[in-house]
């Protein structure tokens, strides 16, 4: 047994019922949880309206409840269950007639079960039993939280080809052997690529964008070199993307930067990032499928570190499978449904070491419970069912035995398709083109952005996961070819408003050939920029320090600056552009999430915590002064908090 | 008494009640018993409230609800409650509900007695916390009045995180004990 775990046979240990008792009831000796409420006027008022709307009322409420286990309900159940099953018993018989006269089993079938149906609108119902503390998410309605707000105005999508899409009929998932390269059914650049572009074309004209002119071959091929490592070979007449990635050694430097993105955070074992990138650059080089590599990579115990297997099962299902993993490690994600507290350990117990016993975690109560080893199925968007590990099986049988699964479920997983599209978009142009919700600074949910991806993701998927391909598709994609904002181009954002810079910089920075890089300053820079914003003059910066420490938005009252003026010279254009996206990340940080958060110490420490900074005292320091000098006005807390969390991402 | 001083002809329709407590009254009497309870099973605050309510709401609607007395009622609240905490486990799917499968009353009679709110219990631990050490009091003040890490609590008292974590073990069985036999002196005060 190990040596955490209690001895339920020892007479002084406390049994699980009595110390959660007794916790509830420390806890209100110390104040810190809320003493029993007088909810007498509530339960009155209810009653009363009850006996105002009258009895059927009450009867469907009682339907209704929660705990409605009356005889009237419970004969409605019966017959609700009967007659469901005579639904479900008819449609089987039709189903199996109408299919009839096919011989085989259609594949596309088992592709369109790997679809996640309804995960463009994750479920984000909040589990009440499961938030930490009622003060940590105040303002989050009943039941139900909504991290952002669609805008209005232009519609939302732009109408979809008519072209049917081609369905994905995929072999490799029809049999249970592992593939490693399979003929590539359906590879239509063209189709692919005109898809992607009216989606994007759609979020421009959603967000407001006037798109800057294409730019020419030469600087497009100067573009691809910068970000993806590989110049465009031209001497075989070939056209400028299909002239890239044409060997091994100009697929390598992009099999490094994938590899890099989709197993940042992971603990690996000394070499195994350099036979990575070599067996990457052969898939990609030989037009293989990427999914059964990471497959093979997953189940493969030789390449990580399992020292500490939540921080590898976080990282894999943060990089692979776009998981909110960050929150769901101490509580469920109070903004997406899917990532629960339970699955976030069970995934980690499928990567714990072998003779590991158990692995424990702490719930959001302080309980401790221990991790079961099984598949979190929502995290993996309902992939194909995994078969069920026998309760016979000896646990660390039954833990080998889910990671296969896992791995196996890996190939031809839609949710892998998208976390592939983002990892690939994000070499291309430094963002993801749908961050996760849990990112502080991630951009509004957007319709027409969501179609991009979703466009993208097919691609991955009737490509067979042909990266190659996907990365020719993303070099010759509008937003590649495209040329610096004219906005940002002659300066003019110095005198324009806020609300033009909202617009362009959104578009702009990230799907319109901004620069890949963000700009990066010091840290002493950073703070005093910050620090000037809100009326304080620079701490530590000499005159020959940068602009940034200066209000330089036009007069600076009218556009947001503060009046401390010193003057310096020279403006690096990176620096213009930073200030410009502060702009931008202001607006959209107003629905974030962080701000659901009322209590200010909570709050700075979940927001340490998104982006996976340990604060220095310096940061902290300046965090809480932020907060505390504007706790009275919430408006001024909320443009607080927004300088908080992003001097916390761009000091990363 | 005349019938209209009669706390019982404001009682909604439906509830039939003999020479017993007023809705309100009742509701008065009892909640903070039934919410205490639904903290000891594992609920937050905000599900214990939403609990409370549905208990009464439930209780106060049924016909043939009847207070023999208080005793008997607020344990007849505290299944109801119990079942309707089971009931919603149920219908989030959760294979493993936060609760054991004690006896129903069991942890109410080791931890409150035959009080029916639950505040001897408070007063009681009250009183036993002030007779542990003071490295457990610090303890249990970090733990639960400032929701402090293991590790901070190890740190701030010069021991091993595990070392904090049997410190504050010990401390809860010593209140335990301490706490059960003040529950058990009141109770035998009362018969």
């Amino acid at each position: 047994m190990n040596s955490n775990q209690p001895n339920p046979n020892d007479r002084n240990t406390l049994s699980e019922t009595d110390e959660r008792a007794i916790d509830a009831l420390i806890y209100e000796v110390n104040k810190l949880a809320p003493s029993p409420p007088d909810l007498s006027t509530a339960i009155l008022s209810e009653l009363a309206r009850t006996r105002w709307e009258g009895p059927s009322a009450a009867f469907n409420r009682e339907k209704d409840s929660r705990g409605a286990s009356s005889v009237a309900t419970k004969r409605g159940r019966s017959w609700f269950a009967v007659a469901t099953g005579v639904l479900a018993l008819a449609a089987s018989i039709f189903l199996i007639l109408s299919r009839w006269d096919r011989t085989v089993i259609d594949p596309t079938r088992v592709a369109e079960n790997n679809t996640t149906e309804g995960l463009d609108e994750p479920e984000i119902a909040v589990d009440k039993s499961q938030v930490a503390s009622p003060t940590v998410i105040a303002t989050a309605p009943t039941g139900v939280v909504k991290p952002t707000t669609p805008r209005e105005g232009v519609p939302l999508v732009r109408n979809k080809p008519t072209t049917t899409k081609q369905q994905i009929v995929d072999p490799v998932l029809a049999s249970t052997e592992q593939p490693s390269s399979v003929k590539k059914l359906t590879s239509n650049h063209a189709q692919s690529l005109a898809e992607f572009n009216g989606e994007i074309e759609s979020y421009w004209e959603r967000v407001g964008v006037v798109t800057a002119a294409p730019i020419d071959d030469a600087e497009l091929a100067a573009r691809i070199e910068d970000r993806f490592g590989a110049r465009p070979d031209l001497s075989n007449g070939e056209t400028l993307v299909q002239a890239t990635l044409v060997n091994a050694a100009a697929c390598e430097p992009l099999a490094t930067r994938l590899v890099n993105r989709l197993f940042r955070g992971v603990p690996l074992v000394p070499d195994a990032q350099e036979r990575m990138i070599a067996e990457a650059t052969a898939v990609i080089v030989q037009g293989d499928r990427f999914d059964a590599l990471i497959s093979r990579w997953v189940a493969d115990d030789s390449l990580f570190n399992h020292d500490r297997p939540e921080q590898l099962s976080q990282g894999l299902a943060t990089n692979l499978l776009d998981a909110d993993a960050a929150c769901a490690r101490c509580h469920d994600s109070p903004v997406d449904g899917r990532f629960g507290q339970e699955d976030y350990w069970s995934i980690a117990s499928l990567f714990a070491p072998a003779n590991r016993p158990a692995l424990f975690y702490e719930m959001s109560d302080g309980r401790q419970r221990v991790a079961e080893a099984r598949i979190p199925r929502r995290w993996l968007g309902n992939a194909t069912p995994s078969q069920e590990a026998s309760s016979q099986e000896a646990p660390v049988d039954r833990q080998a035995s889910q990671k296969e699964q896992l791995a196996k479920q890996l190939v031809g997983n839609r949710i892998l398709a998208g976390a592939l599209a983002n990892r690939i978009w994000e070499i291309g142009f430094g963002a993801p083109l749908i961050s996760r919700a849990s990112d502080p600074i991630a951009p509004p949910r957007d319709d027409a952005l969501q179609q991009s991806h979703t466009a993208l993701t097919d691609a991955i998927i009737n490509s067979n996961f042909d990266v190659r391909f996907v990365v020719r598709l993303v070099m010759a994609s509008d937003p590649m070819r495209r040329g610096q904002s004219e906005l940002y181009a002659s300066g003019r954002w110095r005198v324009a408003n806020e609300e033009t810079i909202l617009r362009d910089s959104l578009a702009h920075r990230t799907f319109a050939a901004a620069p890949i890089r963000r700009p990066r300053m010091g840290r002493d820079q950073l703070l005093a920029m910050m620090g000037s914003r809100i009326g304080q003059a620079p701490q530590s910066l000499g005159a020959s320090s940068t602009v940034l420490a200066q209000p330089s938005v036009g007069d600076g009252d009218k556009n947001g600056g503060s009046k401390f003026d010193a003057v310096v010279p020279e403006k690096p254009r990176d620096e213009e552009f930073l200030w410009a996206a502060w702009v931008a990340d202001r607006k959209l940080l107003e629905d974030s999430w962080l701000h659901w958060i009322k209590d200010p110490e909570e709050q700075k420490r979940h927001a340490f915590y998104a982006v996976n900074k340990t604060p220095a005292n310096r940061e902290d320091d300046f965090a809480s002064q932020l907060v505390s000098r504007t706790d009275d006005e919430s408006v001024a807390v909320q443009n607080a908090n927004d300088r908080l969390f992003w001097i916390l991402r761009q000091s990363l | 008494m005349t019938s209209n001083d009669d706390p019982a002809n404001d009682r909604p329709e439906g509830i039939r009640v003999d020479r017993e407590k007023s809705p309100e009254e009742l509701i008065r009497a009892h909640q903070a018993g039934v919410w205490r309870y639904l903290r000891m099973l594992g609920c937050d605050a905000s599900l214990a409230d939403d609990i409370t309510q549905e208990t009464f709401l439930k209780v106060l609607r049924h016909d043939r609800f009847t207070q023999h007395s208080d005793t008997a009622t607020a344990a007849y609240l505290r299944r109801t409650a119990h079942n309707l905490l089971v009931s919603l486990h149920r219908k989030g799917g959760r294979k493993k509900t936060i609760f054991t499968s004690d006896p129903l009353d069991e942890i109410w009679d080791r931890w409150a007695g035959k009080d029916i709110s639950g505040d001897k219990a408070i007063d009681s631990l009250r009183e036993c916390m002030q007779a542990l050490s003071a490295r457990a009091q610090l303890a249990l003040k970090m733990r639960f009045g400032e929701e402090s890490s293991r590790l901070s609590i190890a740190e701030a008292l010069d021991i091993t995180e595990h070392g904090a974590r049997n410190l504050m073990q010990r401390a809860k069985q010593q209140l335990k004990e301490c706490v059960q036999e003040k529950i058990g002196e009141q109770n035998a005060e009362v018969e």
